[in-house]
């Protein structure tokens, strides 16, 4: 092939001019690209501050410290701080206490109280301490209850030094007083205090949480060995970072997945109008071609204008997605703080390469939904430049193509999901499973509104036929975004039953693990640490009106060796309630918990770590290591790290800890109230014990639940955006095409209102074409989130529960959309005289 | 018979387009009496359309007045000119402008039906239409399928099926060839020259000319009486 001299330019500038004379085309396609590319900016950028956040954090809060000294199961005894200054001659190290308390100001959301010495904390350049603590160390050590607050946090409270902070639970009426503020980079949510005033409000047995300090790692070698014997654990915080890191992956993966789809939403608008440009300049193109231009000319052409207009696009997105992120950020830290860590930290600003990644995806994109249009466009022969064929042939012209793109999307899509290696190969799978979907989307979408219009020809309803008939012939043009609205709408209904599902999973599983009706809470200061205390104070419980039985529980962090999953050890034999749900019979299974050296797992547990009911699992008892038969796993959805269940009594003899947490009461049927009102009664005479209900925790986990999935909510509106602007673009594309149809229907006396009810019927029966489409669609994307993407990010099985009433909204949301995106090409298309339409084409 | 019969008047009549230099038309007055034939001429680009849009409410004119009986079609609604178009008005296109998504059948029904004929009364009056017209075999196929003079009786069996009171065809053969022309000119001319209906026509045809009342043709935006050397051939 030769291409001709004839000046690129000069196809270009025609090109260029074409979009002049159609600027709400050009606009549409511009707010689609920028909003996909805006989507994946926001993201990236809320995931990009959360990680600097951390960064941040343990900058403020870890200064040069490269190692902590943790206990697995229960505190750091205070004598390991004086061992390691004394024996090891480590100066560099700082005891830290560490708890999370509600206070009256903003009770709906903890802080955490740290407690440090100052004096030790300087040695390991806490970056805030030569501005605020040191100048503060004496107040802090000596005043009970003094605090320091981060500027952020006090701007936030509207508070200032000198201020008095009530404690929320009505037990601790500690008051904490503000005797300064140190400078923070924003959000983050800790209060300072001295030790003793920290051991004091938070109420925790004797110990410390953990001591930071700075080694090098030929020490750092000798010191675990040492520690290790003494059931201690010595890390260091890059493999903390690391596994931060991890147990936020999949949640951010899951976010970006969503982003990409709406940037996937976003290309078929780019081909949707790309598409419609070409077959508009077909006489253009054909005529080019007569005079000489080649096709690679013509190609290249088409691909530079998706270019100049993808930039256009790409930087308001750019601009719209560093505005989004703003606002996002503080979703996803607050999500990440519910459910991770309990830092909360503001917004970081944007990374170069951040922006780049994004620009080059929406150029990508862009790029890629106008190859199709662009070898169409190179395709035109110079004799056909007048032969405008029915666009509907031309789709069907394609479908060989089609087809075969649509098998191997679908194949490969379906072999990477079969048994996919980690969450983005999932991915991965998915959207080839949705873009093979889109691709044979037209091709069903005709045959549904060529169906309506031949009943409604039947039935002798002009209008219908007319619709059903024009809404067919005019596929190849709005085929790209009903493709787009079905995407949208499928991610809609997916995502919708995906949550409804896990809501329903999750209210299911709090059925089971909030079995009993009244939870108490014992604080360290109910000093229920010997056998004698806690005998007396079940004894107390089981005297309590209407009590039929009740159970013991202590959760540590799991003594594994990376401390990161939870234990929960629980009196088994007392046999009442429901928990836990497994797939073996309960009174089997606690059975077998109370015989021996037995645990049961949790599904996130057994996926995270590759073990199954039989395995073995070795823990960190005092007498060293020791294995423990895992039963069976159990559903739970507490933790996505996982989460280790035992017998109570043979988790004392293991591991030396007497302590409990909670004691459920199950209260005899119809004596709910008079229990609480009992055990109300029994911890206002008693230390260290809070009293709730089942019922308020369960709105409480439901609550944050909802609060998970906020940012959620918030994409797949985006998504629908997208959607809904190509479905107008299309429509708008579809109104220049159809405007002469229009003209002679007016000609002939068909008043406005009937063109604009004519107009709606049309497009809102393509909605409706698109939206029963994404039914099924919707239905196994849903499938794969439940099945297969959250059993490998989260690694927990769930209900598979399609809501019928969600379903029929996502039909009506299609046909609305429909109807709304159709609402103002038709109002365009009457705005004129009929003449000027007539004339024009 | 025909709906309600009904004069045209143009009153001081001028149209200038947008961008355009001069004006397509200045200053126009003309009467055509209920039941006229009336033949527009004139070249190519010099108003001929322009001055039968604006009659038939497709179009407005810059200035002037347009009657048809006492309604100014200026200064009525488009939802009023809309009923204009649908009760009184039939109008035959160059490019016959069927809609090609309705089959012929259904392009017949579209004015019968805006018009609230009955359905039934409707579709008897179209098929009869066909009949008469020897395109009873067309009724089911689309117009993509119809050779050119086919399209274009259907198109004026469209303009008729309501009985409007002023059938108006904007070179109505300019795409066909001569035979196809002449047999479409001759069903034109059949429901045109119906008791009461006003039949205005822009054509090249001599032959159309000759039979017309009046032949007023269109220079520099004016509108006189044609030449007779304009009517030879």
């Amino acid at each position: 092939m030769i291409d001709s001299p004839i000046m690129p330019s000069l196809p270009l500038r025609a090109g260029l001019r074409f979009y002049r004379r159609h600027p709400s085309q050009l606009v549409l396609t511009i707010a689609g690209i920028a909003l996909g590319v805006a989507a994946v900016v926001a993201i990236d950028l809320a995931a990009y501050s959360a990680n600097q956040a951390f960064s941040a954090t343990t900058r403020l809060f870890r200064g040069q410290a490269t190692h902590e000294i943790i206990r697995p199961a229960g505190r750091v005894p205070a004598d390991v701080f004086v061992e390691l200054r004394r024996d090891w001659g480590i100066r560099d190290s700082a005891p830290i206490i560490e708890g999370r308390l509600r206070l009256t100001i903003d009770p709906r959301q903890r802080v955490s109280l740290l407690g440090v010495d100052p004096l030790s904390a300087a040695r390991l350049d806490w970056s805030f301490l030569p501005t605020a603590a040191a100048a503060r160390s004496f107040e802090l050590l000596t005043e009970p209850g003094a605090v320091l607050l981060p500027e952020s946090l006090a701007t936030e409270w509207g508070v200032s030094e000198g201020a008095v902070l009530e404690m929320f639970e009505p037990r601790r009426s500690q008051p904490l007083r503000i005797v300064g503020t140190f400078p923070d980079s924003g959000g983050e949510r800790f209060l300072l205090a001295d030790l003793a005033t920290a051991q004091e409000v938070l109420a925790k047995p004797e110990g410390l949480s953990r001591i930071d300090l700075r080694i090098d790692d030929l020490r750092a070698g000798q010191l675990g060995k040492a520690l290790a014997a003494r059931g201690l654990r010595l890390r260091s915080l890059s493999e903390r970072a690391g596994q931060l890191d991890g147990m936020t992956r999949s949640f951010r993966i899951n976010l970006q997945a969503l982003s990409l789809l709406t940037l996937v939403v976003g290309a078929f608008l780019v081909y949707s109008t790309i598409a419609f440009g070409v077959v508009r300049r077909r006489e253009t193109f054909g005529l080019l071609r007569s005079l000489g231009t080649g096709r690679r000319q013509i190609y290249a052409v088409v691909l530079a204008e998706t270019l100049a207009l993808a930039a256009v696009g790409i930087g308001l997105g750019l601009l719209a997605g560093i505005a989004l992120g703003s606002g996002l950020v503080r979703l996803v830290l607050r999500t990440i703080g519910d459910l991770y860590l309990s830092t909360a930290v503001d917004y970081y600003g944007v990374s170069a390469a951040l922006l780049g990644k994004a620009a080059l995806l929406g150029a990508g994109a862009s790029i890629a939904a106008a190859m199709l249009p662009a070898a169409e466009a190179a395709s035109v022969q110079p004799r056909s430049a007048m032969n405008t064929a029915a666009p509907i042939r031309r789709l069907y012209r394609r479908w060989p193509w089609q087809a075969a793109m649509v098998v191997v999307a679908a194949g490969v899509g379906a072999v990477l999901l079969v048994q996919p290696a980690s969450l983005p190969v999932a991915f991965a799978g998915i959207f080839l499973v949705l873009i093979a979907a889109a691709l044979v989307a037209p091709l069903l979408v005709y045959p549904l509104v060529h169906s309506f219009g031949a009943m409604a020809a039947a039935a002798g309803w002009l209008p219908g036929a007319y619709a059903g008939r024009s809404a067919a012939v005019n596929l190849s043009r709005t085929g790209a975004a009903s493709a787009a609205l079905m995407l949208a709408v499928a991610t809609f209904i997916g995502v919708g039953v995906m949550i409804g599902s896990f809501r329903v999973s999750v209210t299911d599983w709090l059925d089971y693990s909030l079995d009993a009706d009244v939870l108490i809470r014992v604080q360290a200061d109910a000093r229920v640490d010997n056998a004698a205390a806690e005998a007396r104070l079940l004894e107390n419980l089981r005297a309590l009106p209407g009590v039929a039985g009740l159970r013991v529980s202590r959760r540590v962090a799991l003594p594994d060796g990376e401390g990161l999953a939870g234990l929960l050890a629980v009196r088994t034999k007392a046999g009442v309630g429901r928990w836990p749900k497994a797939s073996i019979p309960r009174a089997v299974l606690l059975e077998r918990l109370a015989s021996g050296n037995r645990v049961i797992v949790s599904e996130a547990f057994a996926t995270k770590r590759g073990v199954a009911a039989g395995d073995d699992l070795t823990l960190m008892t005092v007498d060293g290591p020791r294995a423990f038969a895992i039963d069976a796993v159990f559903v739970d959805y507490s933790s996505d790290i996982g989460l280790v269940a035992m017998d109570l009594d043979i988790y004392r003899r293991h591991f030396a800890d007497t302590g409990i947490d909670t004691i459920g009461l199950f209260a005899v049927p119809g004596s709910d109230e008079k229990l609480l009102a009992g055990a109300r009664e029994l911890a206002s005479r008693s230390d260290g014990l809070q009293v709730g209900t089942s019922k308020m925790l369960r709105e409480f986990s439901l609550e944050i639940f909802d609060r998970t999935f906020t940012i959620t909510q918030v994409l797949r509106l985006i998504a629908g955006l997208v959607a809904v602007i190509a479905i107008l673009n299309a429509l708008q594309a579809q109104r220049l095409d159809s405007a002469r149809e229009i003209a002679v229907l007016r000609s002939i006396g068909l008043a406005p209102t009937a063109v604009m009810r004519l107009g709606l019927l049309q497009t809102g029966l393509l909605g409706c074409c698109a939206g029963l489409l994404a039914v099924p669609l919707g239905m196994l994307l849903a499938w794969l989130l439940i099945f297969v993407v959250n059993r490998i990010a989260f690694g927990w099985s769930m209900l598979f529960v399609p809501d019928l009433t969600l379903l029929l909204q996502g039909v009506l949301l299609a046909a609305l959309a429909g109807v709304i995106a159709g609402w103002w090409p038709t109002r365009q298309s009457v705005r004129d005289l009929p003449a000027v339409d007539l004339r024009e084409l | 018979m025909v709906n309600n019969a009904t004069d045209l008047r143009l009153v001081g009549v001028s149209k200038r387009y947008r961008d355009a230099g001069r004006p397509v038309l200045t200053n126009l007055d003309l009467e055509i009496a209920a039941g006229d034939y009336v033949v527009v001429i004139g070249r190519s680009g010099s108003g001929k359309s322009t001055l039968l849009n604006i009659m038939g409410g497709l179009d407005l004119p810059s200035t002037g007045e347009v009657w048809c009986g006492d309604r100014d079609l200026v200064r009525l609604s488009e939802t009023e000119r809309a009923a204009y178009r649908r009760r009184d008005l039939g109008f035959v296109f160059q490019a016959f402008n069927l809609v090609p998504t309705l089959t012929v059948l259904e392009n017949l029904r579209v004015p019968a039906e805006l018009n609230r004929l009955p359905r039934q009364t409707a579709l008897q009056r179209c098929q009869q239409l066909l009949e008469d017209a020897g395109l009873s075999d067309c009724a089911r196929r689309f117009p993509a399928e119809l050779s050119g003079g086919e399209q274009q009786r259907v198109a004026i069996l469209r303009a008729v099926v309501h009985e409007p009171s002023i059938l108006i065809a904007d070179e109505p053969t300019g795409n066909l060839d001569l035979e196809t022309a002449r047999r479409s000119l001759a069903l034109l001319e059949q429901h045109g020259q119906q008791e009461g209906r006003t039949l205005i026509m822009a054509t090249h045809s001599p032959e159309v000319m000759g039979r017309a009342r009046r032949v007023l043709a269109i220079r520099d935006g004016h509108l006189e009486p044609a030449d007779s050397d304009e009517l030879v051939p």
